[in-house]
């Protein structure tokens, strides 16, 4: 099994096997444009070394999956209590942790780790009045109370009546 | 809106970054592999104003804070520092100029001047003097192409655990936008009511996309972009709600001198035929009569030599091309449209024609004289005639190859339209059979007759999957299944039009006494049930009737297309 090393935007080197790597779209794309397996520690700039740790052991874990679907459509329509208990657990994790590897996902381009980390996210919010989001993210509440009556008035229509 | 506030919060999140690591650099030596403030050269150039950066600097700030100060506060209020930074605050606001200015020249001015100016090229020159070797040049490009590590303290000190942080501020749009298009409508509504900059990400048109096909799947006939989801999803949820509660406007449309049996509507038109031997277009949205033809007084010249039915119009079909109409004249005519010309007459049966319908292909008769008859689409050639039925043909319905027939003898008949075998034959109705559907799969069929009954089909296996018995209280003249909505309507000769769960069968409205008479045909769509009488009157039950926003879901069509003759 050859293995490549990646280098942490705090310089440190993590040893990884090439397969997982490659979870990442990013690394693979770069890996087929070099043609050969490089010697080198790759650059993840971008990535620290706590964070990028977390995304192997994700990558680690699935390694063995099944390429995601084309159909943009159909994988995006999953709903968001639609996640398996390993990583459900692998995503209890603070706030900052978590966003943090969805950033890491997005930029390494590791679409179905994105996608669990969105689905965490919305799970946060999900059946949450508009002042427990305030307080699960830290959030002052910007509008004045003509805006909030404004805003509830035009949603009237979605109460059950 | 959102993708201005997540970057102006990237950017707050970036100069509170960036004075702690300045305030590093100045402490340490640098370290040999400078990639840090790479990051923050691809970013900084993306902020434009100064002032949302004082803005959200409050909540920055208060998480620079130590721990013990952070654990006293809470989550929710930085109450403390706050008085002081607005005033702080409104310094900056006064002259932001001299403040960007002081910004630049402060301790971090060297970091933020090479920022500011956004010079990827000295960013890729440190690049290249931190080379990893030869695959440097190939590695580059993993650089610039992404965004900065843009929290603090991860990796080992988690010393904000305790603080949420705004996912406005941090992530960017899209995928703002994918967290919340996996939520709820309600959880959204909630959404809006958070911030500004969460009340902009929360109306997002492709959100509410994922959230309206979620609930409601694709919508059909439209092209997705550019479409109000939004509005949409609360026309849809206004509609389902006066569906629910049997909330419809009534007009009645009168102009017809007999019994009308047969209706077919649009966006547009309603199409109706009668025993008085005319068929009537009506404009949809104002009930006036545009159109009347085969009327005994229309001596007009014209193209027309085909003539008219010379008995009831006792069916219809029609799409955007072509009206067929079935007569108790024995004979089918074609007519083109939207000018309603008849150019094609269809004879072959011997007794009054009872139902009709057509695809791409084909057109499909019955007729009472016990036979189907399948006709060529494009020139009207009989193609075969189907026997097999010991009574009249009463309904015939036509989807993808499969031909359901209903018949007097309490049949229901499955025929293949290419071989013209019959399939299947189901039995169980107790009396004659009035009326059929075929669901758009083609896996359900509905049936209604004599014995007052309901009953739903499987076709795969041909058995009957539910009954609903007593369903009207007299014989079950008329159904129409609405597959989008899983619904059920039907039309009886006891005065009354119904609407069923196709699911389980169960009865969801109930429209007695409208009509004055026997009820012969009803048709729906997602908004409207049309109903016509031996009353010769038609009704159009309206549940969408000043429902706000509804050209969202139903554009008004562009142009009157028909003209009154």
């Amino acid at each position: 099994m050859s293995q490549i090393t990646l280098l942490s935007s705090d310089n440190v080197e993590l040893k990884v096997d090439k397969e997982v790597a490659e979870r990442s779209i990013l690394i693979k794309n770069m890996l087929e444009d070099v043609g050969e397996t490089p010697d080198q520690a790759i650059p993840i700039p971008n990535v620290n070394e706590g964070v990028l740790r977390k995304v192997i052991e994700w990558c680690e874990h699935h390694r063995n999956d099944p390429p995601p679907p084309a159909d943009e459509d159909s994988d995006s329509r999953k709903k968001s209590t639609d996640i398996e208990e390993w990583d459900q657990k692998f995503m209890q994790v603070d706030q900052e942790m978590l966003f943090e590897i969805i950033l890491a996902a997005n930029y390494l381009d590791i679409k179905p780790l994105l996608d669990v980390g969105c689905k965490t996210v919305a799970n946060m919010i999900k059946g949450k009045s508009p002042e427990e989001i305030r307080k699960t993210f830290n959030i002052q509440n910007d509008f004045t109370p003509e805006e909030e009556d404004q805003i509830r008035r035009e949603n009237e229509w979605a109460e059950d009546r | 809106m959102s993708d201005i506030s997540s970057t102006t919060g990237l950017r707050t999140r970036i100069s509170t970054r960036a004075r702690s690591t300045i305030a590093r650099i100045l402490r340490e030596p640098p370290p040999k592999r400078n990639d840090t403030p790479l990051n923050f050269t691809e970013r900084i150039p993306n902020t434009t104003s100064i002032d949302e950066d004082c803005t959200y600097s409050r909540a920055d700030d208060a998480q620079d804070q130590p721990r013990d100060l952070l654990a006293g506060q809470g989550h929710g209020g930085n109450l403390g520092p706050k008085s002081s930074i607005q005033a702080w605050l409104s310094k900056l606001r006064n002259n932001g100029n001299e403040c960007q200015a002081k910004s630049v020249s402060g301790p971090h001015g060297g970091f933020l001047t090479t920022a500011g100016q956004g010079s990827s090229g000295q960013g890729k020159e440190k690049a290249r003097r931190s080379s990893v070797g030869g695959h440097r040049k190939v590695f580059s490009h993993l650089i610039p192409s992404g965004f900065g590590t843009i929290l603090h303290g991860v990796g080992g000190s988690r010393r904000n655990s305790l603080v949420g942080i705004d996912i406005m501020t941090v992530f960017p749009t899209e995928i703002v936008a994918q967290i919340l298009s996996y939520l709820d409508h309600k959880s959204l509504l909630s959404c809006e009511l958070v911030s500004h900059s969460w009340y902009s990400a929360a109306t997002s048109c492709h959100v509410w996309r994922h959230t309206f096909e979620a609930k409601y799947g694709g919508w059909k006939g439209s092209n997705p972009y550019g479409r109000n989801w939004r509005a949409m999803f609360e026309v849809k949820t206004n509609l389902d709600k006066r569906w629910l509660k049997g909330q419809a406007h009534p007009t009645y449309l009168r102009g017809h001198s007999d019994s009308v049996y047969c209706v077919q509507f649009d966006q547009e038109k309603i199409v109706t035929g009668s025993r008085d031997r005319t068929i009537r277009v009506w404009n949809i949205a104002t009930g006036q009569c545009i159109k009347v033809i085969g009327a005994s007084n229309d001596s007009r010249p014209g193209p027309n030599t085909i003539g008219y039915h010379k008995g009831s119009i006792l069916c219809l079909q029609f799409d955007d091309t072509i009206l067929v109409t079935g007569s108790s004249d024995h004979t089918c005519i074609v007519y083109s449209l939207p000018d309603f010309e008849p150019y094609l007459t269809l004879p072959g049966h011997r007794m009054g024609v009872l139902d009709v319908c057509f695809d791409e292909s084909h057109i499909v008769s019955c007729s009472k004289d016990t036979s189907i008859c399948i006709w060529e689409r494009s020139t009207g050639l009989l193609l075969n005639r189907l026997r097999g039925h010991e009574g009249p043909v009463n309904a015939v319905q036509l989807r993808a190859n499969l031909v359901a027939s209903a018949s007097g003898d309490a049949n229901i008949k499955l025929w293949d339209i290419e071989s013209g075998n019959c399939i299947r034959t189901l039995s169980g109705h107790t009396r004659g059979l009035a009326c059929i559907q075929l669901s758009n799969d083609c896996r359900t069929v509905v049936s209604g007759g004599n014995d007052q009954s309901i009953r739903v089909w499987d076709v795969e296996s041909g058995n009957l999957r539910y009954e609903i018995r007593d369903a009207h209280k007299s014989l079950v003249r008329s159904l129409y299944l609405d597959s989008q909505n899983d619904r059920i309507i039907s039309g009886s000769y006891d005065q009354s039009v119904r609407v069923w769960d196709l699911k389980e069968g169960k009865s969801l409205l109930n429209f007695p006494r409208w009509h004055g008479s026997w009820i012969l045909a009803a048709r729906a769509d997602d908004r409207r049930i049309v109903s016509t009488s031996q009353d010769s009157q038609v009704l159009v039950l309206d549940f969408s009737n000043g429902i706000r926003g509804l050209e969202s879901m139903f554009p008004v069509p562009a142009a009157p297309v028909y003209v009154h003759t």
